[in-house]
């Protein structure tokens, strides 16, 4: 397996700036582990536009986790596991909770919250994983319940009901500001708030571009690239330098589209990536494009932009629900923020994920998907074979199951993988040559 | 008063058979053998009592009370009664070394943590997972692979030529094949084992983080006997461990020392009937 | 005695397609106790809950990994094979990713008339949670409705929540007997009385209850000496794992904290409530008056901690610290709910518990987080627990040789019972 980190295809230019303000976000937590701004630790759900409008920094417990498992430091989930916390849990919950036990992270130490807010929606774990850094740390706590818009096949659903989710979490909301405001001691900052979420929404409409210069050919842009941009959209969204970086990026990319520069050499079958990749183990990614396979769409990064999202729920929401403002005072600010985060919480169910699924296939020109079958993440690998079966029955794509884990590297057998790999790629090419033989000789037919 | 405690574990069979004289409670080992279970355990239970009665010389009818401990304890048709292996691993352990507090109990098919206070009663036990990676059986299985005999395993993961090769996978069926991606990489076999009893260390390290452990630490089990483990666990724990000389009969002996207990009581309390 | 529950335990399908045959009434499955049953039995519907078999769930294995637990896969399993045929719509309340995940591919695949995704808050006792959970079952209400092609009025209501308030109210006085020393109710014959409810006729049930009330002060008293332990954590719906902790090994289960028993028989709902408004009252039943599954939360929990009277010995890992003042103003702290907690430490003090088994379905997110926390709880009451995890077709090695090990520990080898002696009674 190579070893070599870099893309095949010239370097990125606006790497340099990404790593100055991931590092400067990296410094600034760890300042905030002796003094300086308090830390609220939750999920990657809670709005950061929240947490923006007072003097703290958020860290997302998500993004903790994936940066504990890039360091492949197993001691802190075996410390968590021997806890009482079972191997079967989350694995980015297991290091984060080793992480605080042990007082030892990847900035040096624990970054120590002032308050924990956890999340209920899709995804149990980022309620009950908080709960247990809270009691852990013995400090307040909160849970911000996100009600769904999704219909399912649901009778009597409308927009009534929408509009009840949102106000129910708009009163949530409200909730969360005095329990912030008591617990960091300060009062809420409207400007800042609304500040915020201009810049969110502007950062999402750019993150939405990256992704759809992502789908291009060649692909200008490699999906290892990918996830170290990410860190952007999920801790530094309301940032103006995020803005900068998206900015940049997106300026660079479109230059090597025009001139047709390949991020990754040799693309011979172009594949879906689905959920969060092993952050231990990003080579496993290389060895994909190594055997010419590059990665070109995945709804999980894609669902951090609001064209995803909006997209997901169009058939269940009113239009109003799908129409963002820029908030002028403090009460617009939650609506916006508590439509924001339902919406974002909608995506993993199985109708319309499937067909977000097969839309973003088509549009992307993808010949076959990978779907990371991340061990103990229910919410992320939710209908993860149903969404591949049906891709497979309905648009003749081939899928296949990486098992693993996104931060725990015990649960990721690297040999066996490789080779599954390997026969995968193979098979994803003769799929994707019968076809092309198809659509050749069909479109001979029909000019005859 | 004479008895026996019988040890049926998933890799081998183990009798004890004691004496003690009247109101001695300590008591001595007369008698004691190790077999391989076979795939009768009710055969395999007689074939290795009979063999430990053929040693010391005893007849079958002077034992007064057998106890059968061990996953097979339920299948031994003799039996007088069955005590878990966790309870007889304390009070043998505590037996030989009476300041043993926390008990190591490393078999074929499971690996065990029992805490004990002064008495040799169990205060607190944990038990790695179902699966087998923690355990003798993996070992067995590497020294298949890597094609030496088990109770080398020991000595040769001590001999590293390079570093220790990771052997990361906690499922014995992946590691096996992690194992042989390394050797078709030309890996030498004592980094293979070196890094195999790497492996079994951390997940038992781990186990033991879960238990209040207390000094002294003993290592039982048939793995006990395994000196690459033995050694990292004692380096990676920062504390030396007591061994006793024959650590596979620990469970048969606990489990005859619990026989006199269970014998002595009844006979107070028919004593206590007839007066 | 318990023979007729244990019948409908036993023979769940055949029960509900006799019960549909007689009764003529649609029957309703549901995955989980937060479902109003309430609604649907005012309806005109028999709700009954869809347990897990002991069969492997092989066919849910296209549809769900093997890391969801055996508990969902198993109810996708007999979904899929068509051993739920009986059914005629199917309703579930929003727990875990894992149940959502199997009520979706049952809704996807057995083509019901009528399925029913209730969104259950994740908090639930602010005015906000039980608001939103109230339109909600307005929303459920109106599709029975519409389905059944008639209006249900408050007294239909009303009289459904009569007959569910004496269900439970009869189980718990049943309950009662599990206290005692030693109990009245063996833990096998609690977990039947449970069970059978969920899958029956609430009104035949309360009928056989009767009975039972009148019988169980009268029959011999069940074995002395044997340890008092309580199960806590994932659903137990398989009496053979209580079979082994009481026949094989010889320990009572003498309290319990799990949906499938005490947490689904505790609470019944307020009639005076039921008088203004029979949904609220529900509401309040469902998201007040009965113990809380681990997946609920509470803005409020933090600062009712410090009201606790375990607060200094329970669930946090440090003492709370005592220059932190109890906020006054805060609009939203309404502390009416017990913690869960406080729920099992009470009941383990109360029925005199030696100590706790914490269950743990094998992937079971919700418990599995939780488990530390109660070892700390009970530690601190002087009560030691043991981890136990299992599968929906409970394995006896290693879990008997656990079981049986902590049995041990709490007793002197010596006096515990001899096995012939258990043979002797008749479970």
């Amino acid at each position: 397996m190579a070893k070599e980190k870099k893309d095949t295809g010239p370097p990125l230019k606006t790497w340099k700036l990404l790593k100055e303000v991931n590092n400067a976000y990296n410094i600034e937590i760890n300042q905030n582990v002796t003094n300086g701004k308090p830390v609220i630790i939750g999920t990657a759900m809670v709005p950061p536009q929240l947490v923006n409008a007072f003097d703290a920094v958020f860290v997302a417990g998500e993004w903790y986790g994936s940066i504990c498992g890039f360091t492949r430091d197993v001691s802190l989930a075996e410390t968590a596991e021997s806890c009482g916390f079972p191997h079967e849990l989350c694995s980015y919950a297991r290091m984060t909770v080793g992480s605080m036990i042990q007082d030892k992270g990847f900035l040096g130490k624990y970054p120590k919250p002032m308050a924990v807010m956890g999340t209920e929606g899709y995804c149990i774990v980022q309620a009950k994983w908080f709960e247990a850094l809270a009691r852990y740390h013995n400090v307040p706590f909160t849970v911000l319940d996100i009600a769904p818009v999704h219909s399912g096949s649901q009778k009597n659903w409308g927009e009534e009901a929408v509009r009840d989710s949102v106000e129910y979490v708009v009163a949530q909301l409200k909730d969360c500001i005095e329990f912030l405001e008591w617990s960091l001691d300060q009062k809420v900052q409207e400007e800042k708030m609304i500040n915020s979420i201009i810049t969110m929404h502007r950062n999402e409409v750019l993150w939405d571009k990256l992704m759809r210069l992502w789908r291009q050919k060649p692909s200008p842009i490699s999906i290892r690239s990918l996830f170290t941009f990410e860190n952007l959209i999920v801790s530094l969204p309301t940032s103006r330098d995020a803005t900068k970086v998206l900015e940049a990026i997106i300026e660079e990319l479109e230059e090597r589209v025009e001139k047709g520069i390949a991020a990754i050499e040799n693309e011979q079958v172009r594949l879906l990536w689905q959920a969060q990749p092993g952050w231990y183990l990003l080579n496993v990614l290389r060895y994909f494009e190594s055997l010419g396979a590059t990665f070109v769409a995945s709804p999980y990064l894609e669902m951090w932009g609001a064209t995803y999202r909006f997209e997901l729920c169009k058939e269940d929401t009113p239009d109003w629900f799908r129409e963002r403002r820029d908030p002028t005072n403090l009460d617009e600010c939650l609506w916006e923020i508590a439509k924001e985060i339902i919406a974002l919480e909608v995506w993993p169910r199985l109708d319309p994920g499937i067909a977000m699924m097969k839309k973003i296939a088509i549009e992307s020109e993808a010949d076959g998907g990978v779907w990371h079958a991340v061990r103990a993440c229910k919410g992320v690998s939710y209908g993860e074979l149903a969404e591949m079966e049906d891709i497979k029955r309905d648009l003749g794509l081939p899928g296949f199951i990486l098992e693993g884990s996104p931060a725990d590297p015990r649960d990721f057998s690297e040999g066996p993988s490789l080779r599954q790999i390997r026969v995968f790629v193979e098979q994803a090419k003769r799929v994707k040559k019968r076809r092309e033989a198809k659509r050749a000789k069909m479109e001979k037919q029909t000019s005859t | 008063m004479i008895t026996a405690g019988i040890d049926i574990g998933s890799m081998s069979a183990d009798v004890v058979i004691m004496a003690f004289d009247d109101g001695d409670q300590e008591g001595k080992i007369v008698s004691s053998a190790i077999i391989p279970t076979g795939a009768d355990s009710a055969g395999t239970a007689k074939r290795v009592l009979d063999k430990a009665l053929e040693e010391g010389d005893i007849n079958p009818e002077d034992i007064q009370y057998i106890i059968s401990t061990g996953y097979g304890r339920v299948i031994v048709p003799f039996a007088d009664k069955n005590i878990t292996e966790i309870s007889c691993h304390a009070k043998g352990a505590h037996w030989v070394f009476p300041s043993a507090r926390t008990v190591l109990d490393m078999g074929g098919q499971d690996c065990k943590v029992v805490t004990c206070d002064e008495t040799g009663k169990v205060t607190s036990f944990v038990m790695n997972d179902k699966c087998a990676a923690g355990a003798g059986r993996s070992m067995e299985i590497m020294a298949r692979l890597v094609g030496v005999p088990l109770e080398s395993i020991g000595e040769l993961s001590l001999k590293i030529v390079e570093e220790a090769a990771p052997v990361t996978s906690t499922c014995v069926l992946f590691a096996r094949s992690e194992v042989m991606e390394l050797m078709r990489n030309g890996v030498h076999k004592e980094d293979i084992l070196a890094g195999a009893c790497d492996a079994l260390t951390s997940r038992v390290v781990s186990l033991m983080g879960r238990s209040q452990m207390e000094k002294d630490l003993v290592i039982s089990g048939g793995i006990a006997k395994n000196i690459g483990v033995t050694k990292r666990v004692q380096e990676r724990l920062g504390l030396d461990a007591k061994i006793p000389p024959e650590p596979q009969i620990i469970g048969a002996l606990g489990a005859a020392l619990f026989a006199r207990e269970v014998l002595s009581k009844q006979t107070e309390r028919k004593g206590a009937e007839h007066v | 005695m318990f023979s007729e529950f244990e019948a409908i335990v036993r023979d769940r399908y055949g029960h509900a397609k006799e019960l549909k045959e007689r009764t003529g009434k649609q029957i309703f499955g549901y995955l989980c106790s937060y479902v109003p049953e309430e609604i649907i039995y005012a309806a005109g519907a028999i709700p009954t809950r869809i347990l897990t078999t002991e069969e492997a769930p092989t066919l849910s294995e296209t549809l769900m990994q093997t890391y969801y637990c055996t508990f969902a896969r198993s109810i996708l399993h007999q979904g899929l094979a068509g051993q739920l045929d009986y059914m005629d719509g199917l309703v579930t309340a929003y727990s875990c990713a894992t149940m959502r995940l199997a009520f979706e591919n049952l809704q996807r695949s057995m083509g019901l008339p009528y399925t029913k995704f209730l969104y259950l808050p994740g908090i639930i006792d602010t005015p906000e949670a039980k608001n939103y959970y109230y339109k909600e079952l307005v929303r459920f209400k109106k599709d029975l409705e519409d389905l059944f092609g008639r209006t249900i009025s408050d007294d239909d209501l009303r009289e459904a929540i009569a007959v569910y308030n004496e269900n439970r109210s009869s189980i718990s006085e049943l309950f009662e007997g599990r206290k005692e020393a030693p109990p009245k109710i063996s833990g096998r014959e609690a977990y039947l009385l449970t069970l059978s409810s969920m899958l029956t006729d609430k009104a035949d049930h309360t009928r056989l209850l009767k009975k039972l009330i009148r019988e169980v002060p009268s029959r011999e008293s069940l074995d002395v000496g044997a340890s008092r332990v309580m199960l806590v954590g994932s659903p137990v719906d398989n009496v053979k794992l209580i079979d082994l902790i009481e026949k094989d090994i010889g320990a009572w289960v003498v309290a319990d904290d799990t949906c499938t028993c005490t947490r689904y028989a505790c609470g019944t709902t307020s009639v005076d409530q039921a008088g203004k408004d029979p949904l609220r009252a529900l509401v309040e039943r469902y998201l007040i008056a009965r113990p809380p599954c681990p997946t609920k939360h509470s803005p409020t929990r933090w600062i009712q901690c410090k009201t606790c009277p375990f607060r200094d010995v329970a669930c946090f890992d440090l003492k709370p610290d005592p220059k932190q003042e109890l906020p006054k103003t805060l609009s939203f702290q309404t502390p009416e709910r017990i913690c869960r907690f406080r729920h099992a430490l009470q009941l383990a003090i109360n029925h005199k518990v030696e100590g706790v088994i914490a269950v743990e379905q094998k992937f079971c997110d919700p418990h599995g987080f939780d488990f530390h926390h109660v070892t700390q709880a009970f530690q601190h009451v002087g009560i030691p627990t043991l981890f136990l995890e299992i599968d929906n077709m409970v394995t006896v090695g290693q879990i008997k040789t656990r079981v049986q090990a902590f049995i041990e520990m709490l007793h002197p080898v010596d006096y515990m019972i001899d096995p012939e002696i258990r043979q002797g009674i008749s479970l």
